[in-house]
């Protein structure tokens, strides 16, 4: 048994072709009147067109029987696919005897088979006639049974072919209902025109939006009905443009331009214009969006842009405002002024900042590095800078730094101001040197209430106490010893008196003059009027005055200063131990440091540090030792604005040093 | 008889002093150190000798080398190894409220008086150390 049409799904053509008489079908009732034709043609009663597959033979056409499958089919080789099969008595062949239909109603005794195959030589199924007694054909019976065949071959072509045109024909319709779909609900006003502008289509958004129903404009030139007069022109020019370059490409040139309705308001349209060419004929299609509230919206950013900008622009506060990358994204007019730079910046980092200014490129590194700490600990951050202006003032700014994260926490802007607090500062350096001068001042009250109630007071108890005696004596040579004591009392208070008379002095002289004096004068005057005691005790005084030997400075408080500390190092010399005094001189900036050191008792320190410079104070126990010296001294120092400190060691000796401030010399 | 320490470095105060003590009914032996530091060396070492240590102390703060209240610093450490109950007077010429109330943070000073110092004074001292001694 060969499967006669199993092999015909193996390639696409075949599986098309087979489509002509696909299987599992219904009867064709069209092939009745073909059939009824072959059985005349051959005398048969029985006619009918047969698909085999899978042992199976099934009717797709019949005439003279009904039946529509069997579970029989004939038996025959590949080679015999295109002859005719002629079986002229069924009970003679020993397959065909079998067959159902022979063996059962309508018991056929006679058949004959033609196979369908197309010119491409696949075999859809075959033509045969059928009769209920043995019989015959002859050849011109055969030659028609054949032609007949090719008919139906060519009857199944056709209506296969017309079946793809309906199904095209089909589509078109739906595609045409699609765009009119689109046409209608779309969102924006659709209105297509001929090449000459006059409107053809006028969708229902653009009768909404222009008050003009599609029959009202239909047949008008499209740039008459919706342009206000003053941009006809300008659209009109456009299309002729449109129409000379024949380009179908040109679109997406969407303009913003006023529109006009029927009553003659305008308002905001976006229009775009697409030249089409349709079978050789060319339109316009013009797409129109209302934007009035586009426009509006824009409008309403543009002033509340306008305003910001007015905001920071004016401020006086410098302003910037960094990307996570700390390049900028805004920098105001307070915080660059010039245009140039200020455009410049924007997208740049502060490192081609200071190349483009040709500054220096520490000045990055300080404003990366508190950017960095903003960044890292999510915090804001303050500080001062000082930087010199062009015109070479010192301009001090209060910066604060602050990041700012969008609503997943991640870093989105660092903003940057900056105060300019140059005046605020100066008036706290002011006010710290006032706060300074009026605790040194409080200080100064107090040590004068201590020096007062002290030094002052004690003298003149005893000389109101000697007086009393004096008063109540009765005998004239006690009264001569109370007498002689008043003497020395009198000429402490008058020392003390005078002490501190000078010291005040001092201090109210501001408009002492200073003079550069040359140290080596200086000391060489203290050593004439010491001379008595160096000579006594030995004293070796050694000074190397190389990095400074002339001071600007009040040349009698200089004189005083070092006669001060000579005759202190000499008098309180240590005891069989040579005195040697040094004195050096160091520079410092703007101030010469001028130090004074001995190898004499030295001063517990630790026990006398708040009574130092205190007027009446003394430490060892020596006849002269009257506690004016170092408080005058420290006196005429402060009073320059100059400082005096010690070091010393009880037994080793001792070194005062006192700094003299502004001793810049004049470049000579 | 009353054993009486001036702790002053003023001759002339000291003079004055013995003079109005001298004048008064009581017969006193008389201590001077003119400064607080040979005070305080000569208490240390005589700390333990009741017959050494003295019933009242007349104590100047303005001093050199050490002054009236280094000498209570360091009196203070001593005071309660000394055998004998000290009546201690500070005597300033400062009328400073301040050195009053310093003076206060001392449980070791009786009291603190003010330059001069009159013949009614000193006998009612010397009568208060009675009483208390």
């Amino acid at each position: 048994m060969a499967p006669a049409l199993t092999f015909l799904n193996k390639d696409p053509e075949k599986s098309q072709i087979s489509s002509w008489l696909p299987s599992g079908q219904p009867l064709e009732k069209d092939f009745d009147q073909l059939l009824l034709l072959a059985s005349q043609i051959c005398d048969t009663s029985i006619a009918a067109i047969t698909q085999v597959s899978k042992g199976h033979t099934f009717f797709k056409a019949i005439h003279g029987w009904d039946c529509q499958e069997i579970g029989w089919a004939p038996e025959k080789d590949e080679s015999t696919n295109e002859a005719i099969l002629l079986i002229k008595d069924t009970l003679l062949d020993k397959h065909f005897s079998c067959h159902p239909l022979v063996k059962g109603e309508p018991n056929i005794r006679f058949y004959a088979e033609i196979p369908l195959v197309t010119d491409t030589g696949i075999l859809l199924g075959h033509l045969c006639v059928m009769d209920k007694k043995p019989g015959s054909l002859t050849d011109l019976q055969v030659s028609t049974l054949r032609t007949l065949a090719k008919s139906i071959l060519c009857f199944l072509s056709l209506k296969s072919q017309l079946k793809e045109f309906k199904k095209n024909d089909d589509l078109a319709v739906r595609n045409e209902e699609l765009m009119e779909t689109i046409f209608h609900d779309a969102i924006d006003g659709v209105i297509v025109s001929d090449e000459n502008g006059i409107i053809l289509k006028w969708n229902p958004k653009a009768e909404e939006m222009f008050g003009w129903r599609a029959i009202e404009v239909i047949g008008k030139p499209f740039y008459d009905t919706v342009i206000p007069g003053r941009h006809q022109a300008a659209i009109h020019s456009l299309l002729i443009k449109y129409q000379k370059d024949n380009e179908e490409h040109i679109t997406g040139n969407a303009v913003e331009i006023h529109g006009r309705r029927k009553d003659h308001t305008e308002f905001n349209i976006e229009l775009s214009i697409s030249p089409a060419t349709i079978r050789q004929g060319r339109y316009f299609i013009f797409f129109v969006s209302d934007i009035t509230d586009r426009k509006l919206t824009a409008e309403k950013l543009d002033k509340q842009k306008v305003f910001y900008e007015n905001i920071l622009n004016k401020l006086p506060t410098d302003v910037a405002v960094f990307d996570g990358g700390h390049r900028y994204l805004f920098v105001n007019p307070a915080a660059i002024s010039k245009e140039e730079y200020r455009e410049f910046i924007i997208g740049k980092d502060d490192y081609e900042y200071v190349k483009y200014r040709n500054r220096e490129i520490a000045v990055a590194d300080v404003r990366r590095a508190r950017f960095l700490e903003v960044k890292n600990s999510g915090k804001e951050v303050r500080w001062e800078d000082s930087l010199p202006d062009p015109d070479g003032n010192i301009i001090t700014h209060l910066r604060r730094m602050y990041p700012v994260y969008d609503d997943n926490g991640d870093l989105t802007l660092v903003i940057g101001f900056g105060i300019d607090i140059t005046d605020r500062k100066l008036m706290e350096e002011k006010q710290t040197a006032y706060v300074k001068q009026v605790s040194v001042q409080n200080t100064q009250l107090i040590d004068f209430c201590s020096i007062v109630s002290h030094n002052l007071r004690a003298p003149l108890v005893n000389i109101s106490m000697l007086v009393d005696f004096i008063e109540s004596s009765e005998d004239p040579d006690e009264q001569k010893l109370l007498i002689s004591k008043l003497r020395p009392v009198i000429d402490n208070l008058h020392d003390t008196f005078n002490e501190l008379v000078e010291s005040i002095q001092i201090r109210r002289n501001l408009e002492i003059k200073s003079e550069d004096v040359c140290l080596n004068d200086c000391i060489k005057r203290t050593v004439d009027g010491l001379q008595t005691e160096i000579t006594k005790l030995d004293a070796c005084l050694e000074m190397d005055f190389n990095e400074g030997s002339v001071i600007r400075y009040p040349p009698q408080y200089l004189n005083s200063i070092i006669h001060n500390l000579v005759s202190n190092s000499l008098k309180y010399h240590q005891p069989g131990r040579k005195p040697v005094i040094v004195m050096k001189t160091r520079k410092v900036n703007d101030s010469v440091i001028l130090s004074v050191s001995d190898n004499g008792l030295g001063i517990d320190l630790v026990k006398h540090k708040e009574n130092f410079f205190k007027i009446g104070k003394v430490f060892h126990r020596h006849p002269n030792a009257k506690g004016f010296g170092l408080f005058m001294t420290k006196t005429q120092v402060e009073a320059m604005g100059g400082k005096i400190w010690v070091e010393s060691v009880p037994g080793n000796g001792t070194v005062f040093y006192i700094e003299f401030t502004n001793q810049k010399r004049k470049a000579s | 008889m009353k054993k009486i320490f001036l702790i002053d470095d003023d001759p002339v105060f000291v003079y004055l002093t013995r003079k109005i003590i001298g004048r008064t009914q009581y017969s006193c032996e008389i201590s001077e150190f003119p400064d607080g530091e040979l005070a305080i060396e000569y208490l240390t070492d005589a700390c333990g000798k009741i017959e050494l240590l003295p019933d009242i102390i007349f104590l100047d703060l303005s001093m050199p080398v050490m002054d009236g209240w280094e000498f209570l610093k360091q009196y203070s450490e001593i005071r309660p190894r000394l055998k004998k109950d000290i009546c201690l007077f500070i005597v300033s010429s400062s009328i400073s409220p301040q050195e009053v109330e310093r003076s206060k943070t001392f449980r070791a000073v009786s009291d603190f008086l003010v330059k001069p110092l009159g013949k009614a004074k000193i006998v009612d001292i010397i009568n208060s150390c009675e009483e208390t001694g």
